[in-house]
């Protein structure tokens, strides 16, 4: 890894870890929610981190001229940071906020059929 | 040409429209929603047909830039046709929705929709990323689609899955991140350019988080929990869309990034994950008591079963068509039997007694998907599995054929067991498609009609067009299951019709005679014998409907066998001939569940022959005349394998325990073509495909064996074995059955002796038993018929009732018992020298024994029948119908014409004998005697000799000694005894009970107890194997994460 990231993409793993964690451990349906969300920002961060470099600026183009000539856009981007990351971060993001919904959705309505937030009461279908 | 832009564009604007055009009705919601799907299908079926003419795949640009910046999509030969069997399953399922409506509501059309479109949009992209979207899509429409599910199965089943695929996407997306650090792109080409040249450390653990976040959307053990339950779960029809767009779209992503993963280590990765799963998943699907559950194990191991294929495909070792056809195979069986189960509605198997009993279309559907999974031909999947194992025999890849072959024969245990349920008649009113509309099946019908197709269309190029004899009766029984108005004896006459048809253009055209070569031998018999049934058919009418379509199938798969030149020929004959007879099998009374046994053992068998023919082709054998080059260690390896097929599917002594009932329990117009004629096809086998290879020895440190030699002593001991069985048989055609294996057994002795003697002998005696079981099988079939029992307890002194079927009978054991004057004596004559001069004395004394023995069933079987008192029940019976004594009279003709001139068949056979080894068996004295080393033997005198002493006798036994005094049946005088039950009465009953206690300890059920034993740990280790679901979303989520940690310990993450 290149300098100046290392606090961010440490920072992402360790979220992505106690996200797993709680996954893993929690036996309350909700906050097993949480976990895949804890485990979503990590991922976020840490992508995002990725692409950063110290000292560049945000990839964002203000200037019509540049945006008219690719050519000189492609030239520049030593002065940003690396927009990618970023963009699939935006996408990742939108997904996640609906991965969790529906997550959510299926808590209330298990909760409904069971009138618990146990997990280990939702293993009846196994082997 | 259509943009293909709009095969992701269309679905995906209409999925959002439908709510507005809903407003306007569901009907045209639904008819927009087909139209969809209709449109996706034309616009990729023209792009395909364009590419299978040779056009090049197209890229689709969007956004105006151009890769490596922009997305960009392709077109090709792969991606079109996955699209076609996306929309065609979409179809399938949409109609079958409708009829089901929680997911058949307005949401429902529209994630549906979503599913094609996160599918396809799957299988176009070359964009690493935009798969991770198409991924996340797909996975929420399916989170979506089961949520509708009303029970708390489904949810739970929805639950577990979004768990363990939340855990699956952060792998998958950690993956694409780091990748993208690594290469600097997100374009997959050029990821798939630059990544061999990045050497930065920590690649392998980006690659492995990447890759497990696909195998676990994949659903390969370890990480398949959920998706069983989804399975089991949620709504099959949602299941079959699911199969048909999102699992074949997740295999070809696989297929798309595996060109990442280069090197030996991720090839050994893909391969052993692939067939742990296969295996694993087919081990465990045999103990599974709900039909959907079963099928969800089957799918995985179905898609372990490509994974594993697929580095042997990238580095060109497997054709690429294995991949496509399996795949094909799988989306239309396993699609199609979800749409079934949905429509039947059973969950358990046990449930499914007489499935779709109402339902000719739907129970031809059932068998098809359920012959397709398992991989029989003439479907897709055999010809897959075949150049798979092709492929991989060629570059030594053995013991991973030794797996698949394993797996394969669980999947017949499970998928079988099944069948059986379905084919057993319901005791209640059965479970069936009863006012289920056309289109809730359309899916079922079109994937079987599809699979078919495919199927047969492959077949022809392997066994020629519709003039062959064996496509032309194939497609004839083919058609004949189809109509169900006719009345039985008219299909009999119309089989009868057909083979003579085929017998004609065979045999008219022949200038040699056709008996002269193995083939023209076989040919006769198999022609002829279907002949005979088809006559006896004209007098007992076949008790199910599908009867002699099937019988045509399995007489075509015969001729087809006799007919290949080449081992792939042969062995889709085979396996064809397997399926056709378990199922003309499973029709009898009790048929299902002997018919399981005999599928199992004869599958084995199946199995085997295949890995023999694996061998072979691992030396660059393709051709059964080409089997003459191996030699060493390949040629034992190809021997035994072969062999030991062959020897299950006669039911050599070990591997005999399916006979009886196979024989018993089949429709007893069955019985005698089973008997006689497909009991031999194993013996052609033997003369054309094993004899080809050199008999090797095994060596050992003291001695070496011939392999021959060994298989001469597996023939002696199946004929004694049987033999002695067959003594204490209470079940007339039980007693018929064991006596069947055993003479079958000296056939196979005789065929060992590898001598020309030996061979004269074994094909004189296949003939012969032939012509004497078929006569003594359909006899028993009119006592049965008439009687209505089977058992001899149960009969007795029919002689005044059925005279004509006492002389057959009568005939038949003479024959059988191997005495003078008919023809079995000259049989038992050539066995003897054969072995003598071979020099195997001790199985010439052994044979002797075996043979004496005989005559003891022989004794009881005409005894018990036809001697004896006469029941009360049968004082009315009628002798059998006339086209039943017809049919005895055409076996009794060849009968009578060999014991007089027994050269009639032994001439031709010199021809044969000399044709494989160069000299002929026997020496012809005169015309009309044999000479061997021992002796010589003169039927016509023989004949001569045995018709003046019994002359003489008679004469002596009219004239000396008192008059006899006629007494009429029931005149009979009791010693002031009440006897305690009526049995005791009966002779025929445990009439030989002395001779059963002295021979107690051989009778112990030793083989079947072995086999009880196999089974009872084979199950344990399912059973206690399947525990590994727990069924705990957290301990799902667990091992995806373990499976990483035990693969990067595999060193997989550098």
């Amino acid at each position: 890894m290149m300098a100046g990231n290392e606090l961010y993409v440490a920072t992402g793993l360790i979220v992505i870890l106690i996200g797993f964690a709680t996954v893993l451990v929690k036996r309350n349906l909700l906050k097993i929610v949480i976990g895949f969300s804890l485990i979503d920002s990590g991922t976020n961060l840490l992508i995002v981190a990725l692409g950063f470099y110290p000292g560049r600026t945000a990839p964002i183009v203000n200037n019509p001229d540049m945006l008219a000539n690719r050519a000189s856009l492609l030239v520049n981007t030593a002065k940003v940071v690396d927009p990618v990351p970023q963009a699939l971060v935006l996408t990742a993001i939108v997904i996640g906020v609906g991965v969790t919904a529906l997550m959510l959705a299926y808590v209330v309505r298990l909760y409904a059929t069971g009138k618990t937030l146990d997990v280990r009461q939702f293993g009846r279908m196994k082997w | 040409m259509v943009n293909p832009i709009l095969l992701i564009g269309v679905p995906l604007a209409v999925a959002f429209l439908l709510p507005l055009v809903d407003m306007l009705g569901r009907r045209t919601a639904r008819a927009v929603h087909l139209l969809t799907l209709a449109f996706e299908l034309f616009v990729a079926g023209e792009w395909l047909v364009q590419f299978l003419h040779g056009a090049a795949a197209v890229n689709i640009i969007t956004g105006g830039w151009a890769p490596p910046i922009g997305i960009n999509l392709r077109l090709g030969p792969l991606e079109a046709a996955l699209v076609c069997l996306a929309a065609l399953t979409g179809i399938g399922s949409a109609l079958y929705l409708a009829h089901h409506e929680e997911v058949g509501s307005l949401r429902g059309l529209v994630i549906q929709l979503l599913l094609v479109t996160g599918a396809i949009g799957l299988i176009m992209t070359r964009d690493v990323f935009n798969t991770f979207v198409f991924l996340e899509i797909s996975g929420i429409g399916t989170y979506s689609i089961v949520i509708f599910g009303k029970e708390r199965s489904a949810l739970e089943a929805g639950f577990k899955y979004i768990a363990l695929g939340g855990a699956a996407s952060t792998f998958f997306l950690l993956g694409v991140a780091f990748l993208y650090k690594i290469t600097g792109t997100l374009n997959l080409d050029d990821m798939i350019h630059k990544l061999p040249m990045a050497v930065v450390a920590g690649t392998g653990t980006v690659l492995l988080l990447l890759m497990v976040g696909i195998m676990s959307e994949l659903k390969l053990f370890p990480l398949n929990g959920p998706a069983i339950d989804l399975y089991d779960g949620v709504e099959p029809g949602v299941m079959a869309l699911i199969v048909g767009t999102t699992v074949n779209a997740l295999f070809f992503v696989f297929w798309k990034i595996s060109a990442l993963y280069t090197g030996p280590a991720w090839a050994a990765m893909f391969a052993s994950v692939g067939m742990t799963t296969f295996l694993v998943c087919n081990v465990l699907a045999i103990r599974q008591t709900r039909v959907r559950r079963m099928l969800g194990y089957s799918s995985s191991a179905q898609i372990g079963l490509l994974v594993f294929l697929v580095p042997f495909v990238k580095s060109g070792e497997v054709a690429l068509s294995a991949i496509a056809l399996l795949l094909v195979n799988h989306t239309f069986a396993k699609a199609g039997l979800l749409w079934l189960a949905g429509t039947h509605g059973g969950e358990k198997i046990k449930e499914w007694k007489g499935a779709f009993s109402d339902s000719l279309a739907l129970r031809i559907a059932l068998a098809t998907f359920v012959l397709a999974m398992t991989g029989l031909p003439p479907f897709p999947g055999f010809w897959g599995k075949w150049q798979a194992l092709v492929g991989l025999a060629q570059h030594g890849h053995g013991w991973w054929i030794g797996a698949v072959l394993v797996g394969s024969l669980f999947e017949f245990v499970y998928y079988f067991g099944w069948l059986k349920e379905a084919l057993t008649p319901a005791e209640t009113v059965p479970r069936g498609a009863v006012g289920s509309p056309l289109s809730e099946v359309f899916g079922s019908l079109l994937y079987a009609g599809l699979a078919i197709a495919l199927g047969a269309k492959v077949l022809m190029q392997v066994w020629g067009g519709f003039k062959t004899p064996a496509i032309f009766l194939g497609a004839a029984g083919f058609v004949l299951l189809f109509i169900r108005a006719l009345p039985e004896r008219f299909k009999a006459a119309l089989t009868l019709v057909a083979v003579a048809w085929v017998a004609w253009g065979v045999f008219a055209g022949a200038r040699a005679c056709p008996l002269w070569d193995i083939r023209g031998f076989f040919l006769v018999m198999v022609l002829f014998g279907a002949f005979v049934i088809s006559v006896a058919g004209l007098g007992i009418p076949a008790e199910r409907g599908s009867f002699w379509g099937l019988f045509l199938i399995l007489v075509g798969s015969i001729i087809g066998i006799l007919y290949s030149s080449s081992l792939l020929g042969f062995f889709a004959g085979w396996e064809l001939m397997t399926w056709s007879s378990y199922l003309l099998v499973s029709q009898g009374r009790h048929g299902p569940k002997a018919g399981y046994l005999y599928m199992l053992f004869a599958a084995a068998a199946g199995l085997l022959v295949l890995g023999g023919m694996m061998v072979a082709e691992s030396a660059g054998v393709t051709t059964l005349a080409a089997l003459v080059s191996l030699s060493g260690g390949v040629a034992l390896a190809a021997w035994g394998l072969l062999a030991v097929g062959f020897a299950v599917k006669v039911a050599s002594w070990g591997a005999h325990i399916w006979a009886p009932g196979a024989y018993a329990e089949s429709p007893d117009l069955f019985t005698p073509f089973l008997s006689g004629v497909i009991s031999k096809i194993p013996i052609f086998g033997l003369a054309a495909v094993v004899a080809r290879i050199a008999a090797p020895s095994v060596a050992t440190a003291i001695s070496s064996i011939s392999v021959a030699h060994i298989l001469g002593w597996v023939g002696g001991l199946t004929a004694f074995g049987m033999t002695l069985l067959a003594v204490f048989q209470e079940d007339m055609k039980k007693l018929l059955a064991y006596s069947s294996v055993g003479q079958v057994g000296y056939v196979v002795l005789a065929m060992a002796l590898l001598t020309p003697l030996g061979w004269t002998a074994a094909l004189y005696y296949a003939v012969n038993h032939f012509l004497f079981k078929g006569l003594l099988f359909l006899a028993i079939a009119g006592v049965i018929y008439r009687t209505g029992v089977r058992t001899f307890a149960d009969t007795g002194g029919l002689i005044k009732r059925m005279p004509l079927s006492f002389i057959a009978v009568l005939i038949g054991i003479i024959a059988l018992a191997g005495v003078p004057p008919l023809s079995g004596f000259a049989g038992k004559w050539l066995l003897y020298e054969a072995l003598m001069d071979k020099g195997w004395l001790f199985l010439t004394a052994f044979m002797m024994l075996a043979s004496v023995m005989a005559f003891l069933y022989c004794f009881r079987l005409i005894h018990s029948i036809f001697l004896g008192q006469l029941k009360d029940k049968d004082r009315n019976v009628r002798e059998a119908p006339w086209p039943l004594l017809l049919a005895e009279l055409l076996m009794v003709i060849p009968i009578l014409a060999l014991s007089v001139r027994p050269q009639l068949l032994i001439e031709p056979l010199q021809h044969l004998v000399t044709g494989v080894f160069g000299v002929p068996g026997v020496r012809f004295a005169s015309a009309a005697t044999m000479t061997t080393h021992f002796g010589y033997f003169n039927a016509a005198a023989m004949m001569a000799l045995v018709v003046v002493l019994f002359l003489v006798l008679l004469f002596i036994l009219l004239t000396v000694g008192p008059k006899p005094t006629k007494v009429k049946q029931l005149d009979i005088v009791y010693a002031a005894e009440v006897p305690p039950s009526p049995e005791e009465l009966q002779y025929a009953w445990a009439f030989y009970r002395p001779y059963e206690r002295a021979f107690a300890p051989l009778l112990k059920a030793r083989v079947t107890a072995f086999w009880h034993g196999v089974v009872d740990v084979v199950e344990g280790v399912a059973e206690a194997g399947r525990r590994f679901y727990t069924g705990n979303a957290q301990t799902y989520v667990l091992y995806s994460v373990l499976f990483i940690l035990v693969l990067a310990a595999f060193g997989l993450a550098r």
